[in-house]
């Protein structure tokens, strides 16, 4: 039979059932076979069966397709034939023949099948091999808050069944599988789900009316039993209520009264209102929802649920609740439920069983058991604590623990002998020591600085101290407790008692934690007479390469100077040497430099002698030589205090203000200036230096401007110095020497003086002696290349004219033309021949390298 | 490679009541080092330290140009353009007109304000440029105190160019004290000034200062300490030019007019493209020439003959360095030229009397991969000579302070080859030096300790590599095409698992312009890390 057909036979019969109100469910007769495998696993009582049924319901209503590696693309997995050849896949009566088998291996299957799969992956993981894999959405069923995963899903195949399951357990009392059905009621939102009925009508399977409809419908169940009294009514409902997980509330945050508040919602939810918040005054159900279910995280500390007196005679079902439940707010009203009506239920309870809910995964249920223990077993009726358990909670290994019992043991801790404050002080150290637990460790700390805090002197002691400074590394996760630690010690460490000296606090400034930095200057300030500091400390200290030190160190000083007085003799020669040491650390040095010596002891060195205030001024760190021309005004040095050429030296200095103290001590001495001495002064970069020299120059009278000063100026590197040199020779020349000065300016390795040197030697009486002696100043100018070629201009007409007017000359000069006749100049080449030739005309005998013809 | 350097003062030229003292400093951290005497011929001198200067600061390493007013010259352009493009119809383009002049008028305006101040402060940096001496000295030149000479050593910033001043003892005389040795001295470019201020009229007196020895060492103030990070190849570079000195050179001397003509030549012409070598063509017996490339100028030294038995051509590169020689020629009797081959380091000995100048030029004055593989390092194989033979022939060495190797071979009781091979791997690790003018080994420890050679033997490892792959004859050259821009080599190299076909473009120079290898080195780097071991040994091979 077509598929079609099939379907349209199933429901026609379903129509004609509804419309005779048939309840056919009633005669629990089993439909659709099971497949045989599957049949053969329940009669052999196989616990293996309700893994088969999951994996054929996954198969049959999933659309599984895994990753082939070896084809290379997704293929569907199907179901084993056999099964195929017995099933069909749109009649999803085997459920309900599962169910009324009767086996309780199969209800347990139908209750695993009906329920939702929060381990669907899991699921997946375990029945199929491939590691890839895809699940159909045909397997994701909505909600409110999202989508759940079922593997029987409310649609045309199931539906029926899935009805006809519920009406019969409720009619049988079977009380897991209608809470499972109550639980999908309460949350399922229809599907997409639509047939089309054998008259041709669409409509939807699960429709939101039907869920509205059913979820009603449950509570009219429920409420009914519990008007009754039935104790069925806590069998059903604590089933009901094992089944809400986290997952079915959402998680909101509201603010009000001024503070933000955290908590679940449960608007969408009725059945499960209604059995906990039947008779409460803040939530209220509408028509179709409840309006405003919002309950904090730690839950409510108050009862509303509908038929408290039948629960409170129940206490062993609320136990249940309380142990099994998921969800946190099933547990909280158990528990509320459990504290006011069933005290005496809850003193029964095992300690035991306490410490292990200590350890429940869930929240709730560890909160709730650690607040019973901490009222009920630390302090003993007997008025004894139970320390030992105390001691546990402390330092649990849960956070919410080690703080809830803190918190109690802040408020008991004056009733709680010493010895064990002071054990429990012991251990926090230790553990923070140890620092391997980080949340255990960071938790400690707010346990010492607030209870513990009055204990911690017994154990504060430099051994600990440095123990602590001496093992880990910064960067480890537990190091801010550890240096919290550190910083409660120093502040209650007795420095006179255990004779700290202020070396073993040294390494403490430098830390980069601000709290312990700051609890050491504290120490120094309040104790420094007793902590021992010498020269040695000092020293130390100063060498200490970081800054917060460095501020430190000023204001201790500062406030200390009369202390610091005896230390002077042997301290200030340490600090410049230091401060000179280019090994020593640049933060150390420029501290010294611009602090120590520049400021705080700065007028100690008044005395300080020439010679090192010269070593920085020659220094080549800028900075130096700013400090030495500070010290330089400080000593006020006399002029006689300075050799002529150590002022020079200073007036060429890069600091202006140097130079100017250099000028100024020369200017004293003027009477004892020397030429040389006028020319070295002037002979500087420096405009102000250069200008003032060459201004006093101009200035100077007639006879003081001597050819010697002339000669030296000319001598000079700078351009514009023998310009001026220049001026004064042409304003003097009657007075100087031709000769001299010629002889001079030719050993110039400058051009113009060089060409200056050409045009005095035209006005000069020449030797033989002569030009050898300046056979050296022709040959600079002859072979000056590509250049100078008015000076070569000059020297050739120079020399042609020697040639023709004494012999000696032009035989002096046969050997320099002799080296330069192949100068492939052009102009060059033809000068020397002609003048040679000249020269061979006129001297004959003089020997040339020309033959004449 | 660091180097400490400690200084008791600054090294001083004073011109104070009519003298002149030349004092330098030594560096203390050396064993004691020192000389005291007045100089017979200042001038010569003088000229002769400029000389050196000019090569210790000597840097042809081409310097991109400056394009960064020319980029703001184009940016207001390109906005001047978008403004005419917009056409002055439009709104926007009017405003930015009108924008863009009010900006050229603050522009004017902040100059103007701004101009005395941009103007001090250039000359401030002008200043420190020529002043800082640590933009102009890599390290700091050498000096050597020996019983017949006080020589001075430098290298070049651009790593070519070598620099040695000898002044015989003649030159001095009143000599007071001496220590035989060598050190560094504190050199600044400051003193360039002062030299240039001596004077024949002025007596000048000599010195390597001795005081800084006097104080013990510790509580010593010092003056100057330097750490400096000396480049490995600048290191490599020196050892490389000053270690060519033991090597055969053929040798001739040149006239101070014959170079004259040559840096005249140079000067006034500019080459645009290769070849641009010296090509020094030798005949025996004739006249040296010179072809001066790519003009094939022929210059014919005729006072220089060659005395050589085999015709040969040598071709030298960075001929521009040849003007550092300019300012001694005036004071040269003759110029020696030593080449040592194609592409190697020659060396050019000025006679100035009683002075003496050495420059020693390496290959080429760019040190870079294009040239890789043309010179090594050449030490004594290690297998000639045992590190306690070398040690004996050093402590001779202390000893006497110039030998020949073969009175070394005699006074240690070594073959000759040993000392040679001894002596030359001393060369490379700066303790020794070979004396072009005299012919003999001097002692000379450039450095506090002996440079590590295994470090300073290769530029790269891969040019290591390109030597062991031609020693062990795993190299072939396939075929030369010449071409327009220069030679293309093919060849095949066997290596451990297989055979590459490196394939090299020279240009005309000899440097490699182009190349290509099949091997893996090649293929993730293109040539962007120089070429691989294959190319290098190709070349070599190609030129051998």
């Amino acid at each position: 039979m077509a598929d079609q057909e099939k379907k349209n036979l199933m429901l026609a019969q379903a129509e004609r059932e509804f419309a005779t109100h048939y309840t056919w469910w009633e005669k629990e007769e089993p439909k659709a076979p099971l497949p045989a495998r599957i049949q053969a696993m329940l009669n052999r009582n196989d616990p293996a069966v309700i893994d088969e049924l999951l994996k054929f319901a996954f198969l049959l209503n999933g659309e599984v397709q895994v990753w082939d590696y070896n084809k290379g693309g997704w293929q569907k997995l199907s179901l084993p034939e056999e099964d195929m050849a017995q099933l069909d896949p749109q009649d999803g009566s085997w459920l309900w023949t599962l169910y009324v088998s009767g086996h309780p291996l199969a209800r347990k299957a139908v209750r695993k099948l009906l329920s939702y799969q929060s381990d669907i992956y899991d699921l997946q993981r375990r029945f199929f091999e491939f590691q890839r894999h895809m699940i159909s959405s045909k397997l994701q069923v909505k909600w409110r808050g999202g989508r759940r995963n079922a593997l029987i899903p409310f649609d045309a195949v199931y539906f029926r069944y899935v009805k006809a399951i519920f009406k019969l357990a409720e009619k049988k009392g079977d009380a897991e599988t209608w809470a499972i059905l109550a639980h999908r009621f309460d949350l399922e939102r229809k599907g997409n789900n639509r047939l089309q009925t054998a008259s041709g009508q669409e409509v939807e399977i699960y429709s939101d009316k039907t869920h509205y409809y059913l979820r009603r419908r449950c509570w009219r169940y429920l409420r009914e039993l519990g008007k009754a009294g039935n104790p069925a009514y806590i069998r059903f409902a604590v089933e009901t209520l094992l089944q809400y997980e986290e997952l079915d509330s959402r998680y909101v945050s509201k603010y009000e009264n001024g503070e933000w508040l955290y908590g679940k919602k449960y608007d969408h939810l009725w059945l499960f209102n209604h059995l906990l918040f039947h008779r409460s005054q803040t939530f209220k159900p509408k028509r179709l929802q409840w309006e405003g279910v919002f309950v904090p995280i730690d839950g409510l500390d108050r009862r509303e649920e509908a038929f408290p007196d039948l629960w409170d005679q129940h206490a062993d079902e609320l136990w249940r609740l309380f142990t099994k439940a998921s969800s946190g707010t099933v547990i909280s009203f158990a528990w509320t439920a459990l504290r006011h009506g069933n005290r005496d239920y809850l003193n029964r309870v095992p300690r035991e069983k306490w410490m292990n809910l200590l350890d429940d995964e869930h929240d709730q249920r560890n909160r709730a058991a650690l607040a019973w223990i901490l009222e009920n077993y630390i302090l003993a009726g007997n008025g004894k604590a139970d320390l030992a358990l105390l001691e546990k909670l402390l330092f649990h290994i849960d956070q919410t623990v080690r703080t809830k019992a803190a918190d109690w043991f802040g408020k008991h801790a004056q009733q709680l002998p010493r010895e064990f404050n002071l054990k429990i002080t012991r251990r926090i150290i230790d553990i923070i020591k140890d620092g391997s637990d980080y949340w255990l460790a960071t938790g400690c700390i707010d346990l010492l600085r607030s209870h513990c805090r009055p204990f911690v002197s017994e154990f504060a002691n430099m051994a600990l101290i440095k123990e602590l400074l001496k093992s880990g590394n910064r960067w480890y996760y537990s190091y801010g407790a550890r240096e919290s630690l550190l910083a409660i010690l120093l502040e209650e460490l007795d420095v006179e008692q255990q004779g700290v000296t202020g070396a073993e606090l040294l390494p403490l400034l430098s830390s980069a934690n601000n709290e312990v930095q700051q609890q050491t200057e504290v120490l120094f300030e309040k104790h420094f007479e007793k902590l021992k500091l010498d020269l040695d400390f000092l020293l130390a200290l100063i060498k200490t390469p970081n800054s917060r030190v460095q501020a430190f160190t000023t204001r201790f000083l500062s406030d200390r100077l009369l202390w610091v007085v005896p230390f002077y003799p042997a301290l200030l020669p340490r600090l410049w040497e230091m401060m000179l040491d280019e090994n020593e650390n640049a933060l150390v040095r420029n501290y010294i430099r611009d602090v120590l010596l520049g400021k705080l002891f700065f007028e100690e060195l008044r005395e300080t002698p020439i010679s090192q205030v010269l070593a920085l001024l020659q220094h080549q760190e800028h900075a130096m030589q700013a400090f030495g021309a500070q010290l330089l005004a400080l000593i006020e040095p006399k002029p006689h205090d300075f050799t002529l050429q150590q002022l020079v030296d200073l007036a060429h200095r890069p600091l202006a203000e140097i130079r100017a103290a250099a000028r100024q001590m020369l200017e004293k001495l003027r009477l004892i200036w020397s030429p040389d001495l006028l020319v070295n002064v002037m002979e500087t970069d420096w405009d102000d230096t250069r200008e003032w020299a060459m201004r006093i120059v101009t200035a100077l009278p007639t006879d003081e401007q001597t050819p010697e000063l002339i000669y030296g100026l000319l001598d000079t590197a700078r351009r514009d110095i023998r310009a001026l040199a220049m001026e004064l020779i042409d304003r003097h020349l009657t007075r100087l020497d031709l000769t001299e000065l010629m002889m001079r300016a030719s050993e110039s390795p400058y051009l113009e003086v060089q060409e200056f040197a050409l045009a005095l030697g035209d006005q000069l009486t020449w030797t033989a002696q002569r030009m050898t002696e300046l056979e050296l100043f022709f040959r600079t100018v002859f072979f000056r290349v590509h250049q100078g070629r008015r000076a070569k201009n000059m020297a050739f007409a120079l020399l042609e004219r020697l040639a023709l007017e004494k012999q000696e000359c032009a035989e002096a000069m046969v050997p320099l033309l002799n080296d330069m006749v192949r100068n492939f100049g052009r102009q060059d080449f033809e000068r020397i021949v002609h003048l040679l030739t000249q020269i061979q005309m006129r001297y004959p005998h003089i020997q040339t390298p020309l033959t004449l013809e | 490679m660091q180097f400490q350097q400690t200084y008791a003062k600054a090294s001083n030229i004073s011109h104070v009541g009519g003298r002149t003292l030349v004092d330098f400093a030594p560096d203390l951290g050396r064993e004691p080092t020192f000389f005291q005497g007045r100089i017979k011929d200042p001038i010569r001198y003088r000229d002769a330290m400029i000389a050196l200067r000019d090569v210790v600061v000597s840097d042809l390493n081409v310097k991109p140009k400056d394009h960064r007013a020319y980029q703001e010259w184009v940016q207001q352009q390109y906005v001047l353009d978008l403004i005419d493009t917009m056409g002055t119809e439009s709104g926007e383009a009017a405003r930015m007109l009108l924008i863009r002049q009010r900006i050229q008028e603050l522009d004017r305006m902040r100059a103007k304000r701004m101009g005395p101040y941009y103007k001090a402060r250039a000359r401030y940096f002008n200043w420190l440029y020529h002043n800082d001496p640590d933009a102009w000295f890599v390290l700091d030149p050498v000096i050597t105190v020996a019983p017949d000479q006080v020589f001075f050593e430098a290298f070049s910033l651009d790593e070519s160019s070598y620099g040695r001043l000898a002044v015989h003892s003649e030159l001095f005389d009143d000599v007071k004290d001496f220590a035989y040795g060598t050190t560094n001295i504190d050199f600044s470019d400051a003193l360039l000034n002062e030299i240039q201020r001596i004077r024949s009229y002025r007596p000048t007196e000599f010195q390597v200062d001795p005081s800084g020895f006097e104080v013990a060492t510790e509580g010593r103030e010092v003056y100057k300490e330097k750490k400096i990070d000396v480049p490995v190849s600048w290191i490599r570079g020196f050892l490389q030019v000053q270690s060519a000195m033991t090597m055969p050179a053929v040798t001739f001397d040149v006239k101070p007019i014959d170079l004259y003509n040559l840096c005249t030549f140079l000067r006034r012409h500019k080459e645009r493209h290769s070849p641009r070598s010296l090509k020094f063509l030798l005949k025996p017996g004739q006249p040296v020439q010179v072809v001066i490339e790519p003009w094939n100028e022929v210059m014919t030294f005729s006072d220089s003959v060659y005395l050589g038995d085999t015709e040969q051509e040598i071709r030298t590169w960075g001929r521009r360095r040849l003007f550092l020689l300019e300012r001694l020629l005036p004071l040269s009797r003759k110029i020696t030229v030593n080449l040592l081959g194609t592409g190697l380091p020659s060396f050019y000995v000025a006679d100035l009397g009683n002075l003496s100048f050495t420059l020693g030029l390496s290959g080429w004055t760019r040190n870079d991969w294009a040239g890789a593989g043309n010179f090594d390092l050449l030490i004594g194989s290690s297998a000639q000579v045992t590190p306690e033979e070398s040690k004996q022939v050093f402590s001779k060495m202390k000893w006497k302070k110039t030998a020949t190797a073969e009175s070394l071979a005699e006074w240690t009781g070594l073959p000759v080859p040993t000392v040679q091979a001894a002596l030359r791997q001393l060369c490379s690790a700066g303790r020794v030096m070979f004396d072009l003018e005299i012919g003999r080994y001097r002692l000379r420890e450039l450095t506090r300790d002996p440079l590590p050679v295994d470090q300073l033997r290769y530029a790269n490892p891969r040019e290591e590599k390109a030597k062991k792959l031609v020693q062990q004859g795993h190299v072939s050259l396939s075929r030369k095409e010449a071409s327009a821009s220069g030679v293309t080599l093919y060849g095949s190299v066997r290596t451990s698992n297989r055979s590459v076909e490196p394939q090299v473009v020279l240009d005309h120079d000899g440097r490699i312009e182009q190349g290509e290898c099949t091997c893996y080195f090649y293929k993730q780097n293109k040539l962007m890390q120089g070429p691989c071991e294959h190319m290098m040994a190709l070349v070599a091979i190609a030129r051998d």
